[in-house]
Parts: C-alpha cells; structure tokens; sequence
C-alpha cells in the first residue's frame, strides 16, 4: 500500500501560529531592542531643533501655552499641524494636514479657525486658502523610527528644514581617538519621509489623487472586513445551531477550519500587507525606521483563539469520523 | 477498499431476498443495503454469524480480498 501524505489543515494551523509567534518574539528580541548604532561620526556642534528655548523660570501656565505654541509651529513645520486622519485599517491610513515651514505663528492662528470651520470638505478651495501649504500623505501607523526614546536637547527626532526632511541620529564615535572613542554624537541625516510625532507613526507625502486612491483601497478592505466579520459570525452561529441538534456533522467540521483558518490569517495578512508598504515605499525607507512591537503582540492576542479553533477542529473531524464509523458498522 | 463484500452472489446463490435475509438476520434493511454495496467500514462478529447460518456458508464466501 502506497503512504499517502495528506497535510492536516489544523497541525498546519498551529504550526503557522508557532512560526507566527516565535518569529515575532525573534523579531522583538533583536529588532526591539534600542543598541545604539555603531556608525563613525565626526563630533560636531548642532543646533538645537527649534529656534527658541522656554525659560523654567516663568509661571506654569505661561510655560504651558508656550509649550504648546511650540509644539503647534514645530507640527506645522513637520506638516502634521491640524490633521484630518481619513482612515485606519490594518495600521494604514491617509492624513491632510498643513505643512509649512517658513510660516509664523500669527499665519497659523490666522488659519486655525477657517480650518476648523471648512476642514477638508471644501475641495477646490483648501489650497488657495491655505496659500498652498496642504499636505497629502498615506500614514503607516505600524511603523516608527528606531530610537525616538533618544531626546538629546530636543523634543523631538524628525524635523524639517527648508522643505527637506532630517532625522536626529545618534552615532557612536568609533574612531581610533581614546578620548573620543565610545562616546555618543548626532547627527541630522536627511530623509524622504515625514513622521507624526503625535501618532508615532511614519507619513509618506503623496499627491491628493495618491491619498484618495489608497483612501479608496482602505475603504474597500474596511468593507471587506466588515463583509468577513459577518460571514465569521453567521458561520460561527450556524455551527452553535448546529451543535445544539448533538449532531456532529461534516459541515461542521468544515466551518471550524474556516474559523481557525480566518482568525490566525487575519493578523498574519495585516503583517503582510504592512511588509509590502515597504516595498511599496521603499524609496522613503531608511534603516531607521522599524516595525512596531504591536504588530506582533496583536497577532500573539489572536493566537489563542486560532489555536482554541484548531483544536476543535481537530476534536470535531475525529467526532465525525467516529460517528461515519459507528453508522457504517452492521 | 481491497474488501470485495458477495453478499448478493450468496443470496443469488440461496435464491433468497433482501427482505427475507433482513427478517432473517434480525437486522435491518438498511444495514444491509449498506454491507451489500461494499460502504461499510466494519462487521460485527455476530452479525457476520448470523448472515452465514442464514445463508448456510462461511464468512470467506461473503467477504473476499482483492488486491487494488
């Protein structure tokens, strides 16, 4: 008799949570991990990311409104002053904002209230009355730049500077000086890409007709999902009905698969799809910019769930297969 | 499967019919339709002994091994 190798759907399920889980802990383990980068940096003097410094001296609430005139003009320059976040699904989404980094602070207080009456939905207007300064971007929330815990003097890693975006590195001085060596610098390395600083989460600038495309594509996912949500639950109430006859059946045992199947690709689609915004963008991609942790913990969440399922599949094709038995003995 | 059931050569054989080979055996039609048309997974010892004092033969007369 030939052996026949028939995969087991659920062992492959398992499996792939196995995979899913011990590749995101590989990933955590060395790509969570903030080790300062081993680059060769000459010491040099930087200015300080923003033009002015607030006293500690002054009173709290006067620290405070300057505090955040401050952070207002420092999103402004960045472009991520007054955002209008269209969409998130799946760690995507696009963002209209005001980018603008010779603007004032009166120029934003000016604008403020008409942004905030008009917002975005008057389509042919908004750049005119913004005197051009509208930003379109597609927001990939699942990913962030290495080291942002590393402050120096600043508030802040990403700004940008005459239109051109720069990243505050760190470098560690690698030189053959003894008194040098070990010691940590920065750097400005300019970059591509913006970053909300807000949301954590990196910003690619795209035309209004980019960002209304992929806004389109994310709305169809939303209805995709929404779509799958309901099958989910249609298949799981039919099983519920199902087993309340104390039948185990075959359909049944498929819709299980189905179930397990689902709850452990979704997490494993959202990685996936958030992967290839990578090589999507990957003109805009520096090493410094990494995938989040939460990517991961969210797959290790639906894992138990999927395994629960698999299980149950399994019980459930070995119930029926006990039961064709039993009705086929005379 | 290899398990060729001659079910109906033997009741062909005893000229004896469905029905009165299910009264006979005390088991029913149904069952028997299943062993007759070779979907049955397994035979209980005393069923097998039931059908062959029916059907005056041995259980190598019902049940024959074909190699696929």
């Amino acid at each position: 008799m030939k052996a026949k190798f028939k995969p087991n759907p659920a062992a492959i399920i398992i499996l792939a949570c196995i995979i899913i889980s011990v590749t995101g802990n590989v990933w955590i383990l060395v790509g969570g991990v903030d080790n300062p980068p081993v680059k060769i940096a000459v010491a040099k003097i930087l200015k300080p990311i923003d033009d002015w410094r607030i006293p500690d001296t002054i009173p709290y609430n006067k620290y405070n409104k300057l505090k955040d005139s401050l952070t207002s003009m420092r999103d402004l320059k960045n472009g991520d002053c007054l955002t209008y976040n269209w969409r998130k699904f799946a760690y995507l989404g696009t963002q209209v904002s005001l980018a603008c980094d010779t603007c004032t602070y009166e120029w934003l207080k000016r604008k403020r209230p008409v942004w905030l009456m008009l917002g975005v939905s008057c389509d042919t207007c908004i750049n005119k009355l913004y005197d051009g300064h509208v930003q379109y971007y597609i927001k990939l929330y699942a990913w962030s730049i290495k080291n942002r815990e590393w402050l120096g003097d600043d508030d802040c890693v990403f700004y940008v500077k005459n239109s051109q975006g720069y990243l505050r590195e760190s470098f560690e001085d690698t030189t053959k000086n003894r008194l040098a060596s070990g010691r940590i610098y920065l750097d400005d390395v300019p970059v591509k890409f913006r970053y909300s600083d807000k949301d954590d989460a990196l910003l690619i600038p795209v035309s209004k007709r980019g960002a209304n495309l992929f806004d389109l594509t994310c709305r169809a996912l939303v209805i995709l999902y929404a779509v799958g949500l309901l099958v989910l639950l249609y298949v799981f109430i039919r099983f519920i009905y199902d087993m309340s006859k104390g039948t185990f059946t075959r359909k049944n045992v498929v819709r299980l698969r189905f179930l397990s199947v689902v709850i452990v690709s979704y997490p494993v689609m959202v990685i996936l799809v958030n992967l290839l915004m990578k090589l999507l963008f990957h003109n805009y991609f520096t090493e410094d910019i990494v995938l989040k942790d939460v990517l991961w913990t969210d797959a290790w969440d639906a894992l138990p769930l999927g395994i629960l399922f698999s299980l149950l599949y399994l019980a459930f094709s070995r119930a029926v297969a006990l039961q064709e038995e039993h009705d086929l003995t005379v | 499967m290899p398990i060729i059931v001659n079910l109906d050569v033997m009741m062909a054989r005893r000229k004896m019919s469905l029905t009165e080979l299910s009264e006979k055996v005390g088991i029913t039609m149904a069952n028997l339709s299943i062993l007759k048309t070779g979907k049955a997974k397994a035979v209980r010892l005393e069923t097998l002994e039931a059908i062959c004092r029916v059907l005056n033969c041995q259980p190598g007369d019902i049940l024959e091994f074909v190699e696929e």
